[in-house]
């Protein structure tokens, strides 16, 4: 359902959406600048590309697709609705300083549980446990500079966990 | 002495809007930038830049010696803090007297005296202007913390006697999150401000949050500048402030402005600075019976007073016509104040919302990153004071604020249009930002009838966080874009996303696959 066809070339031309009544016309304004006409309404269209994300804002409202749905690995490992996948590691978002190691290595950690704090803009930012887990390995000291991406703890399944299965 | 060359030792849009003022005053102005800065709007918005250090603040912006060196080297006379960093350090204030600098601000020890919490609450009392509950006890301990939480009594907050801005700062509802709340506050304020002595304060619940911007000069005299709104806040950080403060009876703004200049005068205050109260007593929102006029008796305590430039000051110069850099500027260089109480009045209505560049449904963890594409909202009745532009860098090392939407106009309903207006006209790729959020709380309905208290933008979060305007039931725009992708695959097509060289395949991008699971009809906007 999701298709769409059309007759463009790099000017502008009139396309087709399916679910969409009509054709839609479409052009490029000026370098990133797009201009889309549905219905005889009309809204100003803007893109760029990120180096981990693509970037629209239509008219007051902005869009961000990531380009790899696990490029944010903390954030993807703090969501609680990430909850029981410890494998995932946990790592800054950003550049950051250490500013607390909670946990020490084979410490049995909940959900929620704070790990390490990081401190970016001079605010503190907990990263969680994502689910039940024991701490593999903290590969990172306070006090230190961080960068994105680089597991900063490692966390493994709990040995003697009994009801992980079928939840 | 009037002031001939100013080094402004800040960044971002601060020192970018003192940079206009010293060009409106034909002052010089030295910029300082760390070695991430150099090619920043507010380092090139200057006469000259002087790269003083690291990206790490305190080897560049908190950096005494090197803002003093960079000072001499480039023959300043003066020196304007900004907000933030060292304007608030009496050690900033004394080093640059005692290099022969002026200091636009308050003499070190009427900064020092402010910024201790404890002392500026003694004096405020002697001086018979009403403070919150409250006290530092002299045992700093977590046992002699919890003894003070004690006798004051839940709730309460931790705060950073030397804090400000909301850092090391902890709201505590009982005694079983106290410990926690004074370790962080203890950690964040030893990392911002080098002094990790606490404080524990009576938490008034649902208070509104109301200041009067000040200024005062060498001869002893002091007028105020009427009030500011900042009760949209968020973990003690202001997100909108409006000026006037909306339904507040004529009574009791003359109960804060009077108070706010005998604590002017009982400090022994010189240039600009805000006296902050608390402001409760009125009947919480909702009830619709907090009109104009019944709120005389409204209980008003001191807070502290922030001795340096608000970053909300703009709105005060919308509703009062004035321009309090030139002011600073010009009591600095010795001058009397320009203006009589009786010249400052109001006129029309300002709100200011700022931008941060954050998630707000990730905690509000700071973004970083490239603005790929960044475009200002204009027109009649918008000022936007930013520190950044298309190709700019976001670094996680500095505060997340890129810019702050002021509008003005001569009712409140019209402020509050031209603001959601000015929202809608901005463009940030490339970082995330608050800006939806912003929008959504402009057109809340306690926000639209002026009922906001310190609690509102807490207590409704969850409701902001979602989609509660309904915009996003409006496809077209979603439809808009694909159509722009299907166009800017074409155009982008056939080229190495990496080398730049014409690959083979010329097929555009299908714009379904390029934008993943997303969908028509689903939830889409992705906080930016």
């Amino acid at each position: 359902m999701q298709t769409l066809t059309g007759d463009v070339d790099h000017r502008g031309g009139q396309i087709q959406i399916d679910g969409v009544d009509g054709l839609i016309d479409v052009r490029r304004i000026d370098g990133d600048t797009y201009e889309a006409t549905i219905d005889g309404r009309r809204f100003e269209v803007i893109v760029a590309s990120g180096p981990d994300a693509d970037w629209g804002w239509v008219d007051g409202r902005t869009f961000r697709w990531p380009l790899r749905p696990d490029a944010h690995t903390a954030s993807a490992a703090s969501d609680v609705a990430q909850a029981g996948s410890v494998a995932s590691p946990i790592a800054a978002t950003m550049p950051a300083t250490v500013s607390q190691v909670a946990v020490t290595v084979g410490q049995r950690v909940s959900r929620g549980d704070v790990l390490v704090v990081l401190e970016a803009m001079k605010m503190e930012i907990p990263l969680r446990s994502p689910g039940e887990a024991r701490v593999a390995a903290i590969r990172c000291a306070e006090g230190e500079t961080v960068v994105p991406g680089v597991p900063l703890v490692e966390l493994a399944e709990v040995d003697d966990s009994l009801a992980t299965a079928d939840e | 002495m009037s002031i001939r060359r100013l080094l402004i030792a800040n960044r971002g849009e601060i020192a970018v809007r003192i940079v206009r003022a010293c060009r409106e005053l034909e002052i010089e102005s030295v910029a300082v930038c760390s070695t991430i800065d150099t090619r920043a709007p507010h380092a090139r918005a200057a006469d000259r830049c002087v790269t003083i250090g690291p990206p790490r603040p305190r080897e560049s912006y908190l950096s005494i010696g090197a803002l003093i060196d960079a000072a001499r080297q480039t023959g300043a006379d003066a020196v304007h803090p900004g907000y933030g960093f060292l304007s608030e350090s009496p050690e900033m204030a004394d080093a640059c007297v005692e290099a022969g600098l002026t200091w636009v601000g308050p003499p070190a020890d009427v900064i020092a005296r402010l910024g201790s919490k404890i002392e500026a609450r003694r004096l405020m009392e002697a001086a018979g202007v009403p403070v919150v509950p409250g006290e530092t006890p002299s045992d700093q301990s977590d046992d002699g913390l919890a003894e003070a939480a004690r006798r004051l009594g839940y709730p309460l907050l931790v705060k950073a006697s030397a804090g400000g801005g909301g850092r090391g700062m902890r709201a505590v509802r009982d005694a079983h999150q106290l410990d926690d709340a004074v370790r962080a506050s203890r950690r964040e304020a030893e990392a911002a401000f080098g002094d990790g002595t606490l404080y524990v304060e009576r938490l008034l619940t649902h208070p509104r949050h109301i200041e009067v911007q000040v200024m005062a000069d060498h001869e002893g005299g002091v007028v105020h500048l009427y009030e500011r709104e900042c009760s949209v806040q968020r973990r003690h950080q202001k997100v909108i402030e409006e000026s006037p403060a909306p339904h507040l009876s004529s009574t009791l703004r003359a109960r804060l402005t009077q108070a706010a200049v005998t604590a002017t005068e009982a400090a022994g205050y010189r240039n600009a600075g805000t006296v902050e109260f608390l402001v409760g007593g009125t009947n919480p929102a909702g009830d619709g019976d907090r009109g104009d006029g019944d709120n005389d008796d409204a209980v008003v305590a001191f807070l502290e007073m922030n001795t340096r430039l608000q970053v909300e000051h703009p709105i005060t110069e919308a509703v009062t016509g004035r321009d309090l850099v030139h002011a600073q500027l010009a009591v600095a260089g010795g001058a009397p104040l320009p203006w009589t109480q009786a010249d400052i009045q109001t006129r029309g209505h300002a709100i200011e919302c700022r931008l941060y560049a954050e998630r707000p449904d990730e905690d509000f963890t700071p973004d970083a990153g490239r603005l790929l594409f960044y475009r200002e909202p204009t027109g009649p009745g918008v000022r936007v004071d930013s520190g950044v532009a298309s190709g700019s860098t976001v670094s996680s090392h500095y505060d997340a604020l890129l810019a702050k939407l002021v509008a003005f106009a001569d009712t409140r309903d019209t402020a509050l249009a031209r603001a959601r207006v000015a929202l809608a006209q901005l463009v940030v790729l490339g970082v995330q930002t608050n800006a939806t959020l912003l929008s959504r709380i402009l057109r809340h309905p306690r926000m639209m009838e002026g009922h906001v208290d310190t609690a509102f933008l807490e207590s409704e979060l969850d409701g902001l966080l979602v989609d509660s305007d309904g915009a996003g039931d409006d496809e077209g725009p979603a439809v808009a874009l694909a159509a722009a992708l299907a166009l800017h695959g074409r155009v982008e097509a056939g080229v190495h996303p990496t080398t730049g060289r014409r690959t083979e395949a010329a097929e555009p991008q299908d714009p379904w696959s390029t934008l993943g699971a997303w969908r028509l009809g689903q939830e889409y906007v992705d906080w930016s």
